[in-house]
Parts: structure tokens; sequence; C-alpha cells
């Protein structure tokens, strides 16, 4: 041991701050210390972690192994004291987790490891000779998805983690005598494939487990979601739910997560000075390890580079070294609270006298009018209708362009709010949706027409009109079986049909698995064309549903299955007396590497992009399913890492494909479906059109104000100054303003309120009457 | 092409009787009298009765200043056998400050500039004001529109609410 002041390796802040630090591997001998507030690194040389290997860090404690002599040990931040336990002779993925019971220091604290993929656990007290194997029988038939080797134990428990969001919960007294007693019923949800994962971290948290899951999809293994359970105790009154529960959580109050490959860490985040209801996590990522904030006040996320050089290190180098009570000599610094300035400012001031007779605004001839509103969003075009009479009938000469796409997201769902963010013009405005009112969580998928599919939970969708506030409920459909859901006509009229997507990731990827749901009373002919009769027509109202339901659906099963549709016996999620989803497996002789992007509707037919260039073509009328050999794949290994996400858009009659790697190094690749040749052509300039990305769904436009055409908007807002959009300019190849550190919402649409708007004038014209009831209903 | 330096005069006449000589090539900003010129090539006065003198001073002055300003580039690109893009890009930058100041005028006057760059089609011109007027009704309620452009809501209150209820999304708050 060295002889000199411990105290001098650490950072000033350490121990009174949240500190990341990365081990000495391969490379470099030193510690490398990372304040995460600002990315500022130090390096430290700490001689007890050389040619060891961290397998987490709990409070001051690290638990360290030899690589060599496999010696296993917690090193104290704090007096560098050691506590010995016995040597782990099992060989070690990379991501499983250790877990104690209590602080190291404490007699009866006990160790667990659970195997990634095996079936038991190792577990041992301090003082043990050696670690001692448990079978524990969480790899059931029924979930076939292995161990993650995230454990904890808790008030008793052990908890397990399988891949998906399955956790096993045991006794843990009894499972040591050879008992298996679970005391959860498993908490399933499938994880959707190879290219969807999700990282799970337990974190105990004032007296309470809490589950975080963070979701990633595709290749990139790009983070598109984060969602918090709280495991619930039921009180002892409660009959219904006997056994402990998951209960999804909207925000974690005043503390703030710290999450790491080896640890997760809860701290009131007011003593710390940190923000509260954020949940920090690094994660790697294809451009290096990322630091990702998630900030649960308003549903965002964003993320910065902190190591640049450590690029998809799955080992995650880093953990959260965390303060302790015995740490701290902890003065208490409050951030000043960051006061937003109103920056309106009028520019132009008071009515200057003038002895000419003044010319009025209101005199604008209409053409005059019509110019202002090229160079206006939708609303402030609308807000210019209601100025006075003159302006009154203005509303009529709004152009299409104009109504652009928003994002729509929902910060504050559980107060039934949802907000529509305007990237071109920077503007958020915010709309009470009592029909969102849920204590569940929501995803959105698709919008089209002015409507937006949205589920509730596992498995409730809906059909949604944002500004009318117009909802249909859909029969209910587990989340993780579809990929995308998209619909064709208008969900309030006979002839909507819903259809959801799924993709299976066998090992050749060439079966597609279709659910498809349409309203009210139908028959299959023999030929496979379905028709409405006229009752269904008529009955598919909400007084008739019910009966008519059932009668529909039996006909349904009965006549027309065949080979066109089978249903899925398995499904057992709808509820008597509504209607399903009918299942339909297609098959095609070419793979096809779906993902979660919507498909386009396109010449009466569903376009689905894979995410090597491959078409996929539903046809919902015939219901059949082709994998196109032209045009051929834009990137021919399907390994294509750099591609995070594609999407396919339509505009003015053409497909255009967009490729976007997860990082700013590589350019964005658009491509145009030259359907002469049917190839794809690489486009260098969009021209007069922009394009709204999105993981879901995309929306190709003609560019609503000149300066800017030829981008790419991301579903993303730079909240620096006041919020803007963020988007990729195919002019400079550059992001605007930056790619990392600005925030994305956690479930957004691209909404376009365009052909609403039409829609409810031409309403307006036809049925004064209709619009005034429904409006009574809104107010 | 370098002009000769005596160019034609033209007199530009307002609606209060105000006269003002400008050099044909300032006059041909003008759309519509480069129209008129080009008609009848001997024409030297011209009447604009819907421009007010103090509206035509600035049409005018915009005018100069932006076909000083292409004279100045294609002199620099004359002399140097290529225009240096650094240069121009600065000159632009120039351009659109001199603009950006020429801007600051009332609403009156921004309306009487409209409707004069229109009338005398000044595409320049009719694209910076209309731009300036978009700017100062964005993101703004439509009280606070009323105020910044004086309009009087002559709508009842029975209009407005109809109006409104086609859209009532449009004037929920914003942030």
């Amino acid at each position: 041991m060295l002889d000199i002041e411990r105290k001098d390796q650490f950072p000033s802040s350490f121990g009174r701050l949240p500190w990341l630090i990365k081990f000495p591997d391969e490379e470099k001998e030193t510690c490398t210390f990372i304040n995460f507030t600002n990315g500022s690194k130090e390096e430290r040389n700490i001689p007890e972690m050389k040619g060891k290997k961290c397998f987490g860090c709990f409070g001051e404690w690290v638990l360290l192994i030899d690589k060599e002599t496999r010696e296993c040990f917690f090193l104290s931040l704090v007096s560098y004291s050691k506590v010995h336990l016995p040597p782990f002779k099992e060989s070690i993925v990379c991501i499983e987790k250790f877990s104690l019971s209590s602080s190291p220091t404490s007699p009866d604290c006990i160790i667990t490891y659970a195997s990634f993929n095996g079936d038991f656990i190792l577990f041992c007290h301090k003082h043990d000779k050696e670690w001692t194997k448990l079978l524990v029988p969480y790899y059931h038939d029924q979930y076939p998805h292995g161990c993650s080797g995230v454990n904890v134990i808790y008030n008793g428990w052990l908890l397990i983690l399988s891949k998906c969001r399955l956790a096993k919960i045991f006794d843990f007294a009894a499972l040591c005598d050879h008992k298996r007693v679970e005391v959860i019923p498993s908490y399933a949800l499938d994880d959707y494939s190879e290219t969807y994962k999700m990282d799970k971290y337990f974190v105990e948290s004032c007296n309470s487990l809490y589950l975080v899951i963070i979701h990633k999809f595709g290749l990139g293994q790009h983070v598109i979601h984060m969602e918090v359970h709280q495991l619930v105790e039921p009180s002892e009154e409660s009959e219904i739910q006997d056994r402990l529960y998951w209960n999804y959580v909207p925000n974690i109050g005043d503390q703030a997560f710290f999450l790491s490959r080896y640890n997760g860490v809860s701290l009131c985040a007011k003593e710390f000075g940190v923000e509260p209801n954020c949940i920090y996590a690094t994660v790697p990522c294809f451009d290096g390890e990322r630091l990702y904030k998630f900030c649960l006040d308003n549903q965002t996320f964003s993320f910065d580079l902190l190591l640049p050089e450590d690029r998809w290190n799955f080992e995650g180098p880093l953990f959260w070294a965390i303060p302790t009570s015995r740490m701290q000599a902890i003065e208490f610094e409050t951030p000043l609270d960051v006061v937003e300035s109103n920056k309106d400012r009028v520019i132009i001031e008071e009515n200057q006298e003038r002895n000419q007779i003044l010319r009025q605004w209101t005199d604008l001839p209409i053409e005059m009018v019509e110019l202002l509103f090229q160079r206006l969003s939708l609303v402030d075009c609308l807000r210019v209708s209601t100025l006075c009479k003159a302006w009154a009938s203005t509303s009529q000469s709004i152009p299409e362009e104009n109504a652009w796409p928003w994002l729509m997201h929902s910060p504050d769902v559980f107060n039934g709010k949802c907000k529509f963010f305007d990237p071109v013009c920077g503007k958020e405005y915010s709309l009470e949706m009592d029909v969102l009112f849920t204590n569940q969580q929501i995803a959105f998928h698709s919008s089209r027409d002015g409507w937006v599919v949205m589920s509730e939970g596992d498995e409730a969708i809906y059909v949604l009109n944002p500004l009318t506030k117009e909802m249909i409920e859909l029969p209910g459909l587990d989340c993780p079986c579809y990929n995308c859901i998209s619909f064709t006509g208008v969900p309030t009229s006979p002839d909507f049909r819903a259809f959801a997507f799924y993709f299976e990731y066998d090992d050749n990827d060439k079966m597609v698995k279709i659910y498809s749901y349409r309203p009210g009373q139908k028959e299959l002919t023999e030929t496979g064309q379905e028709e409405l009769t006229e009752t269904g027509q008529e009955e598919w109202t909400e007084t008739g549903q019910d009966e008519l339901t059932e009668t529909g659906q039996e006909e349904f099963t009965e006549t027309g299955q065949e080979e066109l549709t089978e249903t899925d016996q398995e499904e057992e999620l709808t509820e008597t007396g509504q209607e399903e989803w009918a299942e339909t497996i297609l098959e095609s002789d070419i793979q096809f590497c779906g993902t979660i992007n919507n498909p386009v509707f396109f010449h009466g037919e569903f376009y689905c992009l894979d995410r090597r260039g491959q078409l996929g073509v539903f046809n919902p009328e015939v219901v059949t399913w082709r994998v196109l050999t032209k045009p051929e794949p834009i990137c021919s290994d399907v390994p294509c890492y750099a591609y995070a996400c594609c999407s396919l858009v339509e505009i003015q009659g053409d497909l255009i494909a967009v490729f976007r790697p997860d990082t700013p190094l590589k350019p964005i690749e658009v491509y145009k479906l030259d359907r002469s040749k049917m190839a794809w052509s690489e486009v260098d300039n969009l021209g007069d059109i922009t394009i709204f990305v999105g993981f879901r769904n995309s929306i190709a436009v003609p560019s609503p104000l000149k300066r800017f055409r030829n981008s790419i908007y991301f579903p993303k807002f730079d909240d620096r100054e006041h919020r803007n959009g963020v988007f990729y300019s195919m002019d400079d190849h550059q992001y605007h303003p930056r790619f990392y550190g600005v925030e994305q919402p956690t479930t957004y649409v691209w909404f376009q309120p365009s052909k609403l708007l039409l829609q409810k004038d031409m309403d307006a014209e036809t049925s004064s009457l209709q619009d005034e009831s429904s409006l009574k209903t809104l107010n | 092409m370098a002009r000769s330096s005596t160019e034609n005069m033209i007199t530009l006449m307002s609606s209060d009787g105000e006269e003002f000589m400008v050099t044909e090539k300032v006059a041909r900003e003008c759309t519509t009298i480069r129209n008129m010129l080009e008609d009848d090539c001997v024409i030297t006065n011209i009447p604009l009765p819907n421009v007010t003198s103090d509206i035509l001073s600035m049409v005018i002055e915009y005018c100069m200043e932006h076909v000083a300003a292409a004279e100045k580039a294609a002199a620099e690109t004359a002399e140097k056998g290529s225009s240096s893009a650094p240069a121009a890009a600065k000159a632009n930058k120039d351009l659109e400050e001199w603009d950006k100041a020429f801007m600051n005028v009332d609403v009156y006057t921004l309306c009487d500039l409209i409707l004069a760059a229109n009338y005398l089609n000044v595409s320049g011109l009719l694209d910076l004001t209309i731009q300036t007027a978009a700017n100062l009704i964005k993101g703004k309620s439509p009280e606070q529109i009323r105020k910044t452009f004086h309009i009087q809501n002559d709508l009842s209150l029975e209009e407005e609410e109809k109006i409104r209820s086609q859209t009532p999304w449009a004037f929920e708050k914003s942030e």
C-alpha cells in the first residue's frame, strides 16, 4: 500500500456528488473519475484496483474480483479497507450482477450472484469458505428466455429477472432450504427479439423497490423509452391482490436515480444538488459510452457522450460512486433556480401620430393576407382569422402546407394534458385531454388524417382524434405482439380497418403476423373478399355493439377462415362480448428484417421497409404478403449496426427511405424509389421537401417555410434558450443545433392536423347542428 | 455589362404630387415600372396615384440600396475575375442588416409599404415587409395581435366564438 494521503486521490467534490468511475483496463492503469455534470475527467492511480475487475458498487464499497487469482473482496472507497469473500471461481459473462442484503460490514450480509442464461444462483456470507450453488427454477418452459442475471435481495426476498420483464420472486430463506416459494405471480411480457432489448435495473429508494426498464431498439440498440415500476405490497385488507405486484409509476418524486451496468442507486436530489425526479443511466452505444438523462417531470430524455473511445463496450466500464453518509462532508448547495425570463418583446411600440388617413391592416387585400399566411403556422393563421370581420373568412385561404406535422407528446398524461410541439416555429401548444386521463403508461403508435393510434397499459388500444377529442376503443392487443399499427378509412366510419404488424425474428425472418380489425358485422365470401353487410353498417353504433359483436364474431370465425386467417387460440386478452383482432400468418420466400416503423399506405397496399432497405407489401383486400425482390436491399449485410432506424415515407407519389445512423459522424442516407427501374437511388438534396422522422411514424411534407427546405426534423427539442426544433440539414449534413444533449419525449407521434381541418370545415357546412352538439360535449 | 454613366433619369410622382428623380436602373427595380418602360421606352414621367410621398421615398431608398449593393458585387467580380465567397457573404450580411434596420417602422408604415411593394411589384421589398409582419404575428394570442396592429375587434362575441369553435385547440394557451 502506498504511503500517501489517500484523500488526495479523489477529486475535490468526491463524496459530495455522484461521480462516475471507469476502472483500469488493458489500455490504462489508472482509474478515470468523471464528473457527470460537465463531463470533465480526472485520472487517479488506485493500486488496489490493478488487475481486478469491478462487479458492483454498493455505497462506498466496490466489489472486485482478481482476473487471475479470482480473489474476491469489497474495497472501501473511503478507508481502503477490504472485506474478503470466498474466491469466485465461476466464469463470468460481463453482464451478470451481484447483489447484497446489507452493508458488507454487517455480520449477516449475504451476497448473491445470478448467472446469465443459467438456472442457478450463487450466494455466500462474507466469512464463508466458498460460494453456495442453488438451483433456481426460473428457467420455466413458459418463459424460455433465460435469466438476465439481474437480481436483488430485498426484504428477505430474492428477485431475479429473466431477459424479458418477467421477475420471479422467492422467499430467500425458503430457497436456501431448497424449497421453492414464489411470492409473486410471473410478471411476464415477451421480449420482442434480438433487436428489441430491455435493460433492467433494480433500485431501492425510500423503503421501496423500483424496477427501471430502458427499452432499446435495433441492432444499434438505440434507447427509445424508459419506464419505472414500483413493487407494491398489498395492504392486509386487500383481498383481490394478495400478492406482490409491480405498479407503473409516473415519477420518483424528489429522488434521483443513478444507473450503471453495476449499480442502481437512489439519492435525495435536493441534498446533493442534482435535479430531482430524474434518472441518469450510462448506456454503451455505437458512438461510445453515453450518459442518458431521463426527466420524468416532462417525460423527456437526452444524452451526452461520455467516453467516445469506448464504443459499444458492453462490459459497461463505468459505475457510479455515490456518496454515503460516511463519505460526506456535505455542504448543501442548492442550485440556483433558473428563472426563465419572458422573452416576448414588442418590437413596434406605440402608434406614431400621422397626419394622413391611417391605412388599416384590415384593408389589406386577401392576396396580401395569403402571402402572410405562407409564413405563418397553422395556429397563427387561425388566430389571424378571428381578429375582425374583414378577416373572418380568411381561414378558407390557409394553405394546406401550413398544417405541417407537430410532435404530439404527453409529459403530463396523468393530468390529462397533451402537448403539441411545432418544431418549425419552436412553439408548443398544450391541450386538455380528459380522454387521456389515465394512471397507466401510454404509447403513441401512428397517425393518419388527424387520428392517432395509442395504447394504454399493456393491451388497451385507442384511436384518438386529439383536436376533436373523439376517441374510439379497439379490442385489446397485447402490446409486444405487434411492431406497428396502422389503419385505413376514417375511424368513425364503417370502412375503418386497423392492422397490426408483427415481424417474426426467427432465424429466417420470413414470417409476418398481421392482426386485422374492422368494426361491425362482416362476412367473408368464398373468394376471401370481405364485404360489409348492411346491418353491420347500421349497427356499428354504441348501442348495438354488444349484441352485434357476438354474432359478428361467430360468423367471422366460422365462414371464412380457411387459409386466410387463423384465430390465435392463446389470445386470451379480449374480454367477452368484444370483438377481436383476427390473426393471419403470412410467409414469404424472402427474408424480411422488419422494424417498428410504420408502413406506408400506398396505392391500396401497405408498404413496409426493413432495415436493409427491402420492401414488403401487404395487400389488405386479398390478404397477401410479398417481399419484393426489387428494389434490392441498400445494405446487403443484415447486421447493419450503423443504422439506428429507418423510415419510409410517401410524398407526391414517391416512396422515400431514410436511414439514420445513431451518430453525428455518419451522414443520414436518403433514397428515393425509382419506380420505373424499381431500384433505390440515393438522394443528395430533398429540395422543397421536409421530412419529420421518428422511430414509429414519419411524415414527409412540402417544405412549410422556405428556410426549412431540404431538412429532416427529429422528434427532439433543444431547450437551451427556448424550445427549438432539432433538424438535420441535407445542405451541410449537420445536425442543428446539435446531435448530443437535446431533449426527446419518451413517447411521441408526429401528428398532422391538415386533413382534419378540412374535414371540420366540411362538417360545419353540411351539418352545423351536429357540430354544435359535439361542441357541447367538448366544453 | 456596365451601363453608360449617363443614365436615363425617370421622374416618379407620388399621390400627393411630390416628384422623385431616380435613375432608370433604380426605377426598374419596380417590376410595374419596368413593364411600363418596356412598353413605352420614351416615358420619363410616371404618376403613382396609389403611393404617398413618404412611402414612395422609402421604396426608392430601398431600391437604391439594393441596386448599389448589386453594383458593388458586380464590380468586385469584374475586378477579381471571380467573386470571393467570404466577401460575398459579408456583403449579403451587410444588406440583411440594412434591411433589418430599414424595417424599424411602425405598423402603419409597414402596412403602407406592403401595399406599395405589391402595387409597384418590388419582390424583395414585398418579401421583407410580409416577413416582418409575419414575425409580429407569430406566437401571439389574437388579443396581442390586435394590440400590435391596432385592429378593432368588430366581431360580436357570438361571431368570434363561432369562428373559434371551428378549431378550439388553436386558441388554447400556448407555452
